[in-house]
């Protein structure tokens, strides 16, 4: 049992070809161009979708920030239909694996944290010290600033791989015990039934609220840096 | 449709100039209906999109459609198509716009468009686990 749980969070390979790429890219097949004044249903709904959220996140944003839409916009809409898809029975999750939310949080934060940088240096500088900090305490909450400055983007990675795998892994093994309490005793294997469905929706939910959460969170520092 | 540019269904009508001639093509594939029987070396709406003057059985191997090739000389059609990787990509966007104008793209789109994608996909990855899926069948002897 112990290899089967986690066999379904290797990359996958077909016939020893790696086929994570074309996995990866499978969502960007799931929304069409809207090449027309008035589309098909499909692009319609994706559009007003869309426009909710982003009018939701980057209303915030000065001027500045609001050149960042396209980006943050690809990126929820990329880790919530790859959270989605995991969903579906035997399928692999990119956003389970480490490197690849790694490869999304670093280059992100790092971006915030360099425009912040060069454009307002003074005051990028000055977020290392909350306000009204007695004076013998400076030197360690200027250390400990800097070390949570540091540990925004493996919080990132690490919030949305642990919450993806965590699921994924629980929906296995409440459904494995279902499978094996219903030769010993039905009523608690409907019950477990009960809770495997429950887990479902709370799933379903947790994919779209991940995406939003890391999303809202690149925003949040892109907002102190412009 | 006289505006159309009558062009053979070849494997190098990749990435058209304008929208149109795709929305017109994907329109216009494989007709469902049956075609009725064309008269000796005349053509006709019966023929299709390929709108090259002559009936399909007497255009060149090369331009044949795969329902009107005979089957001793399927062989031989196979090997002709372009497998260059330029041609491979025009496979793979003529087929994602077929069945994207048929199912996907029209007045009033179902559910049935998008959800047919998610089964192949449900589908693909099951073919891929199936070698870990095997050991866990209901089986007194593995």
């Amino acid at each position: 049992m112990n290899e089967n749980l986690f066999a379904s969070f290797i990359t996958p390979t077909v016939m020893g070809l790696p086929i994570a790429i074309l996995i990866i890219m499978f969502p960007s097949m799931l929304f069409p161009a809207p090449l027309r004044l008035v589309n098909n249903r499909l692009i319609s709904l994706q559009h007003w979708l869309i426009q909710l959220t982003s009018k939701q996140m980057m209303t915030i944003h000065n001027h500045k920030g609001q050149t960042w839409s396209l980006m943050l916009m690809s990126l929820i809409m990329f880790i919530g239909t790859t959270n989605l898809l995991g969903l579906l029975p035997h399928s692999f999750t990119p956003t389970t694996q480490l490197s690849m939310n790694l490869g999304m949080a670093i280059p992100l934060w790092a971006g915030t944290v360099v425009t912040g940088f060069r454009n307002k240096t003074k005051a990028s500088l000055a977020h290392f010290l909350p306000q009204g900090t007695p004076t013998p305490l400076i030197p360690m909450l200027v250390i400990i600033e800097t070390i949570s400055l540091f540990i925004q983007p493996v919080a990132l990675a690490v919030r949305l791989t642990a919450n993806i795998t965590a699921g994924h892994l629980l929906m296995h093994l409440i459904g494995g015990a279902t499978l094996a309490l219903m030769s010993i005793n039905m009523p608690t294997a409907l019950i477990t039934f009960i809770v495997l469905i429950l887990l479902t929706i709370l799933e379903f939910a947790v994919a779209m609220i991940q995406a939003y959460v890391f999303t809202l969170l690149v925003s949040l520092y892109l907002h102190d840096n412009t | 449709m006289a505006h159309l540019q009558p062009q053979p269904r070849t494997s190098q009508d990749l990435l058209p100039v304008s929208l149109c001639s795709w929305v017109s093509q994907g329109a216009c594939s494989l007709p469902s209906s049956p075609r009725a029987a064309p008269r000796s070396g005349q053509p006709g709406l019966q023929d299709g999109v390929n709108w090259v003057g002559r009936s399909q059985e007497t255009l060149p191997l090369k331009e044949k459609r795969l329902l009107d090739v005979k089957l001793g000389e399927l062989p031989s059609w196979i090997l002709m198509r372009d497998f260059t990787p330029r041609g491979i990509a025009g496979a793979f966007q003529r087929g994602y716009y077929r069945y994207y104008n048929k199912y996907v793209n029209v007045k009033k789109g179902s559910v049935a468009g998008l959800s047919m994608v998610l089964a192949a996909y449900v589908l693909f990855n099951y073919c891929r686990c199936y070698k870990e899926l095997k050991h866990e069948r209901l089986r007194k002897y593995h």
